[in-house]
Formats: C-alpha cells, sequence, structure tokens
C-alpha cells in the first residue's frame, strides 16, 4: 500500500492537504505538540474510521478525541494505492458519512460496508483490521518507551513478551495466547449452575451433578423397586376382592337355603303335629294292654337266659373235673409201682453222670492198649528181621550194658578223632613243607651276596697279607700303603655285601622259620594224642576180652545200630505200661466190678426213678387242684340255681323239674310286655305328646308357611334371579346358621385383608406417582445440566489444547524469523548488540557485544536507553515485516530515536531508507529538526534519493506544503 | 339412509409429567388435561354422540397415577355419556396386567370401567356391535413388546377380515401412523399408506398418534386434545364426526371443537445485530405480540442469528418471562457474530487466525454431530479468549 495523498479537513489540530511521495521515506517534521502525530491517527482514521463505541473506549471514544478543537469541519480524504489500484476515501467524521473511489471514478463504498455502517477499507485492502494495523504499522515514541515499564507489575502486564505474544497470537484481538488460555482456564474454574446454586470448577460441577443424579437414581429405583413389590399385594388383592364376591355369593345362598330350611321346617312341624295327633291314640291302647306286666324287671328275660346259659356251663365244668380227679388217680396207681421196682438203683443225676463217664473212659483206655499192643509185636518183628534175635541182643547188651558215659564218649569220638588226627597231621605237614622251601628260596637270593662277599674279604686278607709283606721287605715295586688300602677296600667291599646278604628277605625268612617251628611242635601233639587215643581203645577192649581194638570198635558199631534200631519197639512197651496204669486208675475209680455194660444199665436205672418220681409228684398237685376246683363249680352251681329260681318268681313262674330253659321264652315275653309298657309311659307317648303343637305354636307355624310362600310369589313376580342353590348334600338349618356365620366370618377377615392390602397399596402407589416424576424430571433436568457441564468442559479443553498447540508452533515461526531479522536489524543500526535469540515462548535473550548472552530482563537493564529502543524498534519492524509480506505496509513511525545517539540514529535512519522504505512506504514524523537536518546533511545524496521532506507548519497555516531537501 | 355421529378425540396422555414446565405449572397442565377429557365427554353427551371414539393414547403410561385413572373412570360414568371405545396405543398399550386396562387389577384398586366403555383387548381387529343400531366398532390395540411395524390395514390384515358385510357401517379406531406424515421426532408405529386406508374395508377410521389434526374422507386425527408441548401449535380438541350410511356411498362430515384453552407457540427471534440482553428481549416481546400470543399461552422462543460480541443471553429477562403462561428458549441456532468464512479464508499467521483455521478445517471434516458442535464450542470460547477476555458459558445448546 503506498499513501499519497491526505486532505484534513478538521482532525484535532490539524487542517490542510498533504502529499507523500510513494517511493521515498516521508520524514515529517515539526516542533513537540503541533500534530504530528495527528497525522499519523488521522492516516489511520482515514482507513478504517473512527469508532464511537463507549463499551470498549473509556473514557474517550477516538471520535470524541480527534473532533477538531475549534469546531468546523471533521473528516479527512486520503488517497492511496492497493494493489494496482488507485482509491480516494472521504470520511466525514461530523455526519458518519463515507465515500471510496477508484481511479477510474467508480464508487466502491459498498464494497468495504461491514457490519451496518462500517467500512474498515484498510481491513479490505490490507487484511488487518485498525488494532492489527496499529500493532504492525504504528510505531508510537511511547510505546517504545512503555515496552519494558519500570514497575514490575506493569512490566508483567505490558512486557514486550507480552506484546510480541498478542502481535503474534492475535489481530482483532488484545489478549496473547497466553492470556487467553489464562482466561479459559478461569471460565474453567469458575462454572456456574443454577442448579447448584454455586460457583465451582467446571469438573467438581460435574462430579456434583453426577452425585446428585446418581442420588436421584438411586432414589427412583427405591421408588421402582417399592412400586414393583407391591405387585404381590395388587394380585392379592384381586384374588381377595374375587374371594370376598365369591363369598358374598355363597352367603346369598346360604341366606336362600336357610329360609327355605325354615320353611320347610315349618311345614315338617305342622305334618308331625297332625301325625302325632293319630299316633296317640293308639300308643294309648297299647299301654293299656301291657300294664299287667309292668312290674316285671325289664331285663328278667336276658337275666333268666344268662342264669340258664351259666348253669349249664358249670354243669359241664363239674363233669369234665370229676374225670380228670379219676384220670390222676390212676397214673398214680401205676407209678407207684414203677418206684417199687427200681428202688436198688436210688441215686442221684450226678451218680448216673459219673458211671456213664467211667463207662466211655474204661471203654476208650482199652481200645488204646490194643492199638499199643499191636504196634508193639510189629515192631518186634521188623526187629528179628534186622537181625537182631534175642540172643543177639542179649550179647551186646551184655558187652556194653556196663560202659559208663565216659567209655561210650570214647568209643562214640572214635571214628572222627581218628579222622581228625589224620586231617591236622596232613595239613600240618603240608604247610611245613612250604616253609621249608620258603627258608630255601631265601638262602638262594642270599647267596648272590654273599659269594663275592667271601672272596672280597679273600682278597682283601690277601692283599693285606702282600702290604705286611711289602712293609718289612719292600720288595716289589708297589707301595704297601697302596696294597693296605687295596686290601681294606676289599674288605669293606666283603663286609657291605655280608651286611646286604644278612638283610635280604630276612623277615620273609623269620617268618617262615617261625613258622616252621610251630608246625614240627603241633604234629608232635597230634601225634601225642593219636597215640595216647589208641592206647585207652586198646585198653577197652581187653578189659571188655575182646581180640583187638578193631574188633572192639565193630561190636561197639553193631550196638551201636541195634540201639538206633530198637528205639520204636522200646517206645511202644513204655507206652502200654503207661495205658495199663491208667486202666487201673480208671477200673479203681469206676468201682467194682468194672463191668462197662452194668455201668451203662446202672445210670439209666437211675434215671428212670428220677423221672418216675417228679411224674408222681406232679400227678398229685393236679389230682388235689382239680378236686379243690370240683368242689368250687359245685357250690357255683348251686348259687346260680338259686338265682334263676328267683327270677321266675318275679316273673310269677316256678321250677319243677323241668329243664330250665324251658322257662326261658315265657320270662322273655313278660318282660318285652313290661319294657313295652315303660317305653310308651316314659318315652313314645311324650315324644309324640312332643309333636302336638300347642295352639299358638300351630298357628304360628301356619302363619310362617304361609310368609314364604308370599315371598316366593313376589320374587317370581318381580323377576328377581334367585340364589343358585347349594352344592352337595342338603344341610339342616342349624348348619346352615353355622355355616353363614363362617361365611360372615371369612367375610370379615377379607374385609380387613382388603383394607390393609388396599392401604398398603395405596400409599406406595400414591408416592409413586407423586415422587416419580418429579424425581425424574429432576434426574433429567440434573442430566442435561451434567451434559451441559461436559460440553463446556470438553469445549474449553479443546480450545485450551489447540490453543497451546497452535500457540507453540507459531512462536517458534515467529522465533526464528525474528532472530534473523532483528540481529541484522541491529548489526545494520550499530547497536552493541551482537546476537538476539528468541525461545519459542517469544522471551528473548541478548548478547551484547563482548558480552554474555543474558536474559531478557538483565539486558533490558544493562543496555542503554538508546540501545534498548533501538533494539524495540528493530523487533517491532522485523514484526511488521513479517505480517506484511503479501501487502507491504506503510510504516507509521513516531519519532522513534528521540534517545539514540547520532552515529546510532543515522545508522537507524539509514537502515530505514535503504532497507524498509525500498519495500514499505515508512513516514516518519520527529520533532527533533536539526538533527533530521544534521543527518540530511551528513548522507546528503541518500536522502535527496530517498527522503521526502514534510513540515506541518504549513500544514497549520492552512496550505499545502511540499518540500524536498537533500 | 341413516345418519351416526362420533366423537372423537385421543392423545390426551392424562398424567404426562410436562417435565418442561416449572414444577408449578406442572400440576396446573395436568389438572387442564383432566377437565379436557370431561370437557370432551360433556361435548359428546350435549352434540347427542352415538359413541365416543378414543384411537389411544388416553393415558401417558401404563402405569397412570390413581388420580387420572380415577378422573379417567369417573369421566365416563357422567350420566349420559354414550359407549365409549378406546383402542389403546403405544403409550397405554393393553395388557392382563395392565392397571390400567386389566379388569382384575383395577378391582384391586377399587375401580371398574363403566360397562359402556369398550376396550379393545387385542393386537388383531376385533368388533362390537354399537347398540341396537347397524354400526359395527372395530378396534385393536397395543400390547407390551408388540412390533411396531406391524400395518394395521395391510393386505394380509385385509384379507384375514375378508368382505364385512353391508347390512352395517363398520367403523375402525386404532393408533397408528399415516406414512409420510409423521411429525420430527415422533415414533413410527403402525404405519399405514393413504392407499391402505382408502381400501380399507372400514367406512371411516379414528385414528390416533399424531398431536395434529389431520382427516380425509376415510380417516381422521384428532390431534392431541390439549397441546403437550410448545412445538403443538395450533388447536386442540375432539372431532365431530357424522356419517351418513344407506344405499350409497359412505359421507363423513367432520367439525374440529377446540378444548385446550391455551394455545403453544414456536417464534422465532433474530439476535443478530442486538447490543444487550434486553434488545433480545424486546426483539422477543415483539415477535410475541406479532404472533398474538395471549398471556396465558406457552411459547418456544427460537433465538438465531449472530449474538453481538460481548453480549450475553442465556434466558429471559423478568419482562419478558411474564409476557406468557410459560415461555421457553431455544438458543441451540444462536451463533456469535465472528466472521468464519472470514477466519477461513484468512491468511494471517497469528495463534489466533491458526487456531480458527485448525478448529474450522476440523469442524469441516467431522461427520459426528456432537464432535462437531464441540469443535463449533471450542472456537468460539477461544475466540471469546482472545478477543473478549472473558468466557462464559454460552453456547451449549448448539448441536443439543
Amino acid at each position: 500500500m503506498k499513501l499519497l495523498r491526505l486532505n484534513i479537513n478538521g482532525f484535532g489540530s490539524l487542517r490542510g492537504e498533504h502529499r507523500f511521495d510513494p517511493d521515498k521515506l516521508s520524514l515529517v517534521v515539526d516542533d513537540n505538540e503541533r500534530g504530528k502525530s495527528t497525522l499519523l491517527a488521522a492516516i489511520v482514521a482515514a482507513l478504517y474510521g473512527l469508532s464511537d463505541d463507549r463499551r470498549t473506549h473509556r473514557p474517550l471514544t477516538p471520535l470524541e478525541r480527534w473532533r477538531p478543537w475549534e469546531g468546523g469541519a471533521f473528516g479527512v480524504e486520503l488517497e492511496l494505492e492497493c494493489g494496482g489500484e488507485h482509491y480516494t476515501i472521504t470520511r466525514d467524521f461530523e455526519r458518519g458519512t463515507v465515500a471510496v473511489w477508484n481511479g477510474r471514478g467508480q464508487e466502491l463504498t459498498d464494497k468495504f460496508l461491514e457490519g451496518r455502517d462500517e467500512h474498515p477499507v484498510g481491513k479490505h485492502l490490507l487484511g488487518l483490521d485498525v488494532d492489527e494495523f496499529e500493532k504492525c504499522a504504528f510505531l508510537r515514541q511511547e510505546e517504545l518507551d512503555q515496552v519494558v515499564p519500570a514497575d514490575e507489575k506493569d512490566r508483567r502486564a505490558n512486557s514486550l513478551q507480552a506484546r510480541l505474544e498478542r502481535a503474534a497470537d492475535t489481530r482483532a484481538g488484545n489478549s496473547s495466547a497466553n492470556e487467553a488460555l489464562r482466561v479459559l482456564e478461569e471460565a474453567s474454574a469458575k462454572y456456574t449452575e443454577p442448579l447448584l446454586d454455586t460457583t465451582i470448577k467446571v469438573e467438581n460441577a460435574i462430579v456434583r451433578l453426577d452425585n446428585q443424579a446418581g442420588l436421584l437414581d438411586t432414589e427412583i429405583h427405591a421408588l421402582e423397586h417399592d412400586y414393583e413389590s407391591i405387585r404381590p399385594h395388587i394380585e392379592r388383592l384381586a384374588a381377595v376382592e374375587e374371594d370376598e364376591r365369591s363369598e358374598l355369593d355363597r352367603d346369598r345362598r346360604i341366606n336362600a337355603a336357610r329360609r327355605a330350611a325354615i320353611e320347610a321346617q315349618a311345614r315338617a312341624r305342622l305334618e308331625r303335629h297332625h301325625t302325632s295327633s293319630a299316633e296317640r291314640v293308639m300308643l294309648d291302647q297299647e299301654a293299656i294292654a301291657t300294664a299287667p306286666f309292668a312290674s316285671v324287671p325289664h331285663d328278667s328275660g336276658a337275666a333268666y337266659s344268662d342264669a340258664v346259659a351259666r348253669i349249664e356251663e358249670h354243669a359241664r365244668q363239674r363233669a369234665d373235673l370229676e374225670g380228670q380227679v379219676a384220670q390222676h388217680e390212676a397214673a398214680l396207681s401205676a407209678l407207684a409201682a414203677e418206684l417199687q421196682a427200681l428202688a436198688p438203683f436210688e441215686g442221684t443225676e450226678e451218680d448216673a453222670t459219673r458211671l456213664l463217664k467211667g463207662a466211655a473212659e474204661l471203654r476208650h483206655i482199652e481200645g488204646e492198649r490194643a492199638a499199643r499192643r499191636a504196634g508193639f509185636e510189629r515192631e518186634r518183628g521188623r526187629l528179628a528181621a534186622d537181625g537182631f534175635d534175642d540172643e543177639a541182643i542179649a550179647r551186646l547188651d551184655k558187652r556194653f550194658g556196663g560202659l559208663d558215659t565216659h567209655w561210650r564218649s570214647v568209643l562214640e569220638e572214635q571214628p572222627s578223632v581218628a579222622l581228625e588226627l589224620q586231617t591236622e597231621t596232613a595239613e600240618s605237614r603240608m604247610r611245613l613243607q612250604d616253609a621249608e622251601d620258603e627258608l630255601t628260596a631265601v638262602a638262594r637270593a642270599r647267596k648272590v651276596y654273599a659269594i663275592p662277599a667271601w672272596i672280597a674279604l679273600g682278597l682283601g686278607a690277601a692283599a693285606a697279607g702282600v702290604a705286611a709283606w711289602q712293609w718289612f721287605s719292600s720288595a716289589l715295586v708297589i707301595s704297601w700303603v697302596t696294597l693296605a688300602a687295596v686290601a681294606a677296600g676289599l674288605i669293606a667291599l666283603g663286609l657291605i655285601l655280608l651286611v646286604v646278604a644278612s638283610r635280604t628277605r630276612a623277615a620273609e625268612r623269620s617268618g617262615a622259620r617261625t613258622r616252621r617251628a610251630d608246625l614240627r611242635e603241633r604234629l608232635d601233639a597230634l601225634e601225642v594224642r593219636r597215640e595216647s587215643n589208641q592206647r585207652q581203645i586198646d585198653s577197652l577192649a581187653r578189659a571188655l576180652e575182646c581180640a583187638d581194638a578193631g574188633a572192639l570198635l565193630n561190636e561197639w558199631n553193631e550196638a551201636s545200630r541195634l540201639e538206633y534200631a530198637r528205639g520204636p519197639v522200646q517206645r511202644l512197651a513204655a507206652e502200654l505200661s503207661e495205658l495199663d496204669a491208667l486202666y487201673a486208675a480208671a477200673s479203681e475209680r469206676a468201682g467194682s466190678p468194672p463191668d462197662v455194660e452194668f455201668l451203662d444199665h446202672a445210670a439209666q436205672s437211675i434215671r428212670t426213678r428220677t423221672l418216675s418220681l417228679e411224674r408222681h409228684a406232679s400227678h398229685t398237685t393236679q389230682v388235689e387242684s382239680a378236686r379243690a376246683r370240683l368242689a368250687e363249680v359245685r357250690k357255683r352251681l348251686a348259687e346260680l340255681e338259686g338265682r334263676a329260681r328267683r327270677i321266675l318268681e318275679t316273673a310269677g313262674l316256678v321250677h319243677h323239674d323241668q329243664p330250665w330253659a324251658e322257662l326261658a321264652p315265657e320270662v322273655t315275653r313278660r318282660a318285652n310286655a313290661a319294657r313295652r309298657h315303660r317305653s310308651l309311659v316314659d318315652e313314645i307317648l311324650p315324644r309324640v305328646k312332643q309333636g302336638i303343637l300347642d295352639d299358638d305354636t300351630l298357628q304360628q307355624n301356619e302363619q310362617t308357611v304361609a310368609m314364604f310362600e308370599a315371598d316366593s310369589a313376589i320374587e317370581r313376580a318381580t323377576g328377581m334371579i334367585p340364589a343358585e342353590p347349594l352344592q352337595g348334600p342338603p344341610q339342616s338349618l342349624a348348619e346352615l346358621v353355622r355355616e353363614s356365620e363362617m361365611v360372615r366370618s371369612r367375610l370379615d377377615a377379607l374385609h380387613h385383608e382388603r383394607g390393609e392390602l388396599r392401604m398398603r397399596v395405596e400409599e406406595v402407589q400414591q408416592r409413586y406417582h407423586r415422587e416419580l416424576p418429579e424425581k425424574v424430571t429432576e434426574l433429567e433436568q440434573v442430566m442435561r445440566a451434567a451434559e451441559r457441564a461436559r460440553r463446556f468442559k470438553a469445549a474449553i479443553d479443546l480450545a485450551r489444547d489447540t490453543i497451546q498447540q497452535v500457540a507453540l508452533e507459531t512462536h517458534r515461526r515467529w522465533a526464528d524469523f525474528l532472530n534473523v531479522r532483528v540481529a541484522k536489524l541491529l548489526g545494520s543500526v550499530g547497536t552493541g548488540v551482537e546476537q538476539v535469540r528468541f525461545g519459542e515462548d517469544l522471551d528473548f535473550a541478548v548478547k551484547p557485544s563482548r558480552g554474555q548472552q543474558v536474559s531478557r530482563g538483565k539486558a533490558v537493564r544493562q543496555l542503554s536507553s538508546g540501545a534498548r529502543d533501538q533494539l524495540h524498534l528493530a523487533v517491532r519492524l522485523a514484526i511488521s515485516e513479517y505480517l506484511s509480506r503479501e501487502e507491504p505496509l506503510p510504516l507509521l513511525i513516531d519519532d522513534c530515536f528521540a534517545t539514540s545517539d547520532d552515529v546510532r540514529a543515522r545508522a537507524a535512519m539509514r537502515v530505514l531508507i535503504e532497507q524498509f522504505s525500498e519495500h514499505h512506504q515508512v513516514i516518519l514524523v520527529t520533532c527533533h529538526r536539526m538533527r533530521a537536518e544534521a543527518l540530511a546533511a551528513a548522507d546528503g545524496d541518500l536522502y535527496h534519493r530517498r527522503v521526502h521532506w514534510i513540515d506541518t507548519r504549513a500544514l497549520r497555516a492552512g496550505a499545502s506544503v511540499e518540500q524536498g531537501r537533500g | 339412509m341413516a345418519n351416526v355421529k362420533f366423537l372423537q378425540f385421543s392423545d390426551l396422555h392424562l398424567g404426562a409429567r410436562f417435565a418442561w414446565l416449572p414444577r408449578e405449572r406442572r400440576a396446573e397442565r395436568r389438572r387442564e388435561q383432566q377437565r379436557a377429557l370431561e370437557r370432551s365427554v360433556a361435548l359428546a353427551i350435549e352434540r347427542g354422540a352415538h359413541a365416543i371414539l378414543l384411537p389411544g393414547d388416553l393415558f401417558d403410561d401404563v402405569d397412570v397415577d390413581a388420580e387420572s385413572l380415577a378422573v379417567a373412570i369417573a369421566a365416563f360414568r357422567m350420566t349420559g355419556c354414550p359407549p365409549v371405545f378406546i383402542a389403546p396405543g403405544n403409550h397405554d398399550p393393553w395388557s392382563e396386567t395392565s392397571p390400567t386396562w386389566s379388569a382384575r387389577a383395577l378391582v384391586a384398586r377399587g375401580l371398574r370401567w363403566p360397562e359402556h366403555v369398550h376396550i379393545f383387548g387385542t393386537p388383531g381387529w376385533t368388533s362390537k356391535r354399537l347398540g341396537e343400531m347397524p354400526v359395527r366398532i372395530w378396534g385393536r390395540c397395543f400390547t407390551p413388546g408388540m412390533a411396531s411395524t406391524e400395518r394395521p390395514l395391510g393386505s394380509e390384515v385385509r384379507a384375514t377380515l375378508g368382505t364385512l358385510p353391508v347390512t352395517e357401517l363398520h367403523i375402525g379406531v386404532f393408533h397408528g401412523s399415516l406414512e409420510g406424515h409423521t411429525p420430527p421426532g415422533q415414533k413410527l408405529v403402525a404405519p399405514f399408506s393413504l392407499d391402505e386406508a382408502q381400501h380399507s374395508p372400514f367406512a371411516w377410521m379414528a385414528v390416533g398418534h399424531y398431536h395434529r389434526a389431520l382427516s380425509n374422507a376415510h380417516f381422521a386425527y384428532a390431534g392431541s386434545t390439549l397441546a403437550l408441548d410448545a412445538t403443538e401449535t395450533g388447536g386442540h380438541g375432539a372431532l365431530e364426526v357424522r356419517i351418513e350410511h344407506g344405499s350409497g356411498p359412505v359421507s363423513a362430515a367432520i367439525d374440529a371443537i377446540g378444548v385446550d384453552t391455551r394455545r403453544a407457540h414456536t417464534l422465532e427471534v433474530d439476535v443478530t445485530g442486538a447490543a444487550s440482553a434486553d434488545q433480545i428481549d424486546r426483539r422477543a416481546l415483539a415477535a410475541l405480540d406479532q404472533a398474538g400470543v395471549a398471556d396465558r399461552d406457552f411459547a418456544k422462543l427460537r433465538l438465531t442469528g449472530r449474538l453481538t460480541s460481548g453480549v450475553r443471553w442465556s434466558a429471559p429477562g423478568e419482562a419478558l418471562v411474564g409476557r406468557a403462561w410459560n415461555l421457553r428458549a431455544d438458543t441451540s441456532a444462536m451463533r456469535p457474530e465472528w466472521n468464519l468464512d472470514e477466519l477461513r479464508h484468512a491468511s494471517d499467521e497469528t495463534t489466533e487466525g491458526r487456531f480458527a483455521r485448525v478448529l474450522l478445517e476440523r469442524i469441516d471434516h467431522e461427520t459426528d454431530p456432537e464432535a462437531r458442535a464441540t469443535l463449533e464450542r471450542a472456537l468460539y470460547y477461544g475466540l471469546d479468549a482472545f478477543r473478549l477476555r472473558e468466557v462464559a458459558p454460552m453456547w451449549e445448546e448448539i448441536g443439543a
């Protein structure tokens, strides 16, 4: 965008027209308070208009601020070029009108209309609204001073970082990303929910609302549960209603039945009355006929029959007993004879048992004796068959029967001793031979050393002799000393060899010699023992008159074989002897004579006698008992006959000789007549009389019947549905009354139950229908509120996350650009700053020339005010440059070098002129006229080519001023 | 030639919760429902109707409160009340255990429908003759768990019914949805088409379910007897149906009778450019006046347009609230004045601009409505934070 001409028709203190050279830096020079800043404001107003919104501009709106002080016209006209098009913007702030024309004379005002009546032309042409434009393109002097305020609080609020962030983060707004995030955070932390009636964090609000919803849900479930739980009650209630209806129907039926029963009863009474009246006549006649027998006991017939029956029974018993007595007496006679015959065998059962036991024992022993005896004979035969007849046995018994134990032992051991001596002798001799062989081997081994030893000794002795000879004679050429030495050596060698020979296998030799001595001693001892034994045998042979020891030993062997063979015979003989002794003892116990048969007979007789005695005693007892009972029966029979006679007397009869039973029918007939008479008098006639109604009762029953007949007629006439008859067998009136009472009782119970159930059901139903809709509605409200809160939280979280993410990237991009651009600008100006490093948060660090990199806060304090302003100017220029890369922004700069020294001011101006005015239209206003002139003089050619001087004194005079310098 | 006259009403929804109303208004509206029923029965008596036809949703729920049930039964006990034919609808389906319809369950509560009230208790068509008149009323009911897509006038059902004897006038009473006319948000139940209605075996059909009156030569919806919500605008009440039948074709004449004493209104209020909440209220008042909303009516205000930055409006002000019996505001269509198109096409590299573009791009690509609404809300709150330095819950109804 290039600004060409500004015509001010009243704007603050300014009026008049001003033209700008679009290709040069416009340097507006004037004194303080003369309106040079107003000029820049007028340009902005021409581009964007003036706001009159009191909400955002307090206490003075821009419209009010720039209203001409002297009054009059209030407007501006601006000509410019943008995007290859020429525009003329005319604004009359007094009237609130605006007109935009293009270079071809076409009005384009409507094209720039926004909202109802706003025409932000600058926004449409540059893409920046007024705030954005001022932030990027309008560099006010005071802003440079205020970039880093002295006060820490202000510094925090308006620090350069914050301004940079704002510039980076927003055009339309005035909040940095951090501020926006804080605002979002604050909104999230101060969430107002009317249902909760409080302002709290949205998370807490959600939790509370969820809790509230949970509580309501629980209450609703409780209500539903209660409601569900009464369903059985409702079912029961319906059942009770049905039961009640059924019972009512039953009651109606019972009432109908009862009425029918009453009617039937009345009819029955009337009928009975008539029947009883007729019956009474007949019964009176019968009573008269039976009156003669009235005194006969009514039970006479039965009593007489009973007495007769018992008489007959007792007569039968008497005959039986008499027969029994006779039988017992006959048996007693027979038993007495039997006992007489058995008198010799008087004894007890123990005696009989003992006799039987003795007989059995004798039989057993006799059997054993026979068996042993047979075995004895059999063994004796076998012995004889082996050659041991009685003669041989006697001979051998005679030979060896008298030997004592010692000699028997000698004879018995002789074969084994002889074998043992023989064996040991042979073995000892063999081992002796081994020892001899070992000693021979040792001697042979020693000879290997002994023979050379003796040779050496011999030679040594010879040499010694020669030496002695030489010593005495010195006949030989060899010295005697030499010979003596040889002799000594040979002798020593011989001795050594002898010692070696003597020690060779010395232990073996010693052991062999010891064994040899021991074995020889053992052989000697065996020989002594053998000889001793032989002597004993020989001695015994002589004593027993045997030919020799061999004969003795042969006979001894024969005797030994006999001893073995006749063992069974001797054993059987011993057993027979024992059995004989046992038989003798048993015979003694059984008594004499020891006849087994007799013993059996005696025992049987003793037992028979014992049984006969018992039977005799039994019959005696029984006959006595039968006699006693017979006497009793006879006595009872007499009593019964007396009783029968008395009954006959009461009935007016007498017993003669006829059988008692013959009189029984007559007695019975008379007793029945008496009973009938009493029955007529006492029961039947009174009962019949009861059925006869008195006159009043008769009339009453007749009226009852008539009344029910009339009711039935009315029901039939009115069409009433008669009650269904009761099912089941007909019931009496009393039963009906009882059932009616029971039905009414059941009805009362059902009624009571129904009342209670209905009360319970209605209470729950009412509560359910009263509370549930409200609770559900409340739950819905709470859930909606929770949903709202969740939506709010989700939106805030999303906005926050997105801003954080985008801001980080934005700031990184900005930082990269600013690092390069600001350093370059500062280098051109010559500021003592070597490097500026922006962080991702747009805070920056500064590295002064010849110094360490320091944080922004420290650097701002360390830098001079000029260097600081230059730093801030470079940053703003870099920002403007960045933001206007599509359409170059005009830069409106208000005296930004006031704090710079001449050198840096000159350098900075050169930067503006050379680097910025090429691409941006730069309009710089200053009150430092002399410095500007000096700078122009110093760089005359540059200023001449690139700077357009404007002096506003002329504008105040109302004229258009254009002045070129340089 | 003979005439028969019916009074038809339905969808009274006795016992409805009216959750959208403030607590004190709910009970009042419920009493008005009860009075509407009594008034409808009285109208039938006054106008000499031969029968009352009630095609469903007499009650809002099958488990209705005792008072509503007792009022309904008492209303039909009114002296002179003609025979009543009720075809239970999807809100009050018939069942053996229904505390509303089951005679046994009613007895347990000490209640009993009058003898002249006939309740159709099967999902299939059954009929009952109207007194001594040559008129037969056919009906079908909803039952719990019944398939709502079953076609009551489908060819199979017609085949089952066969050809009805011409010696009688056959009237159908049922609860169902005329296809193609289902209001937004209303459930499609027992659907039937115009063609099916035209070929039905009945001379006339009283249909329930739709809350707005609708009729043609073969059937009529009486609509809800009372407006149940502010969206149910227009008149509400009963229909007097006069049918002439004899040798010629059957003809029906319908008179709508207003019963509801209140009117429901739904109004749009454009908030664009309004500089304060008061201005918005004033615009709403003007809209109410323009629509002729009476002070006993209830209305729903649908706020549209762009809300000026910094203006906060979340509920009607006091003056606006007092203007009608009940007012509700719907802010789901209201948006802030941020120019999204401009933000979408801007090329500035500020965080704000890029933030807006990131979210707008996500909005453009998001298909899930709820996620889209969240993105939109995040965008507005972010812009509020950047530009107004103030964020207040405002946009939660977007997409709700």
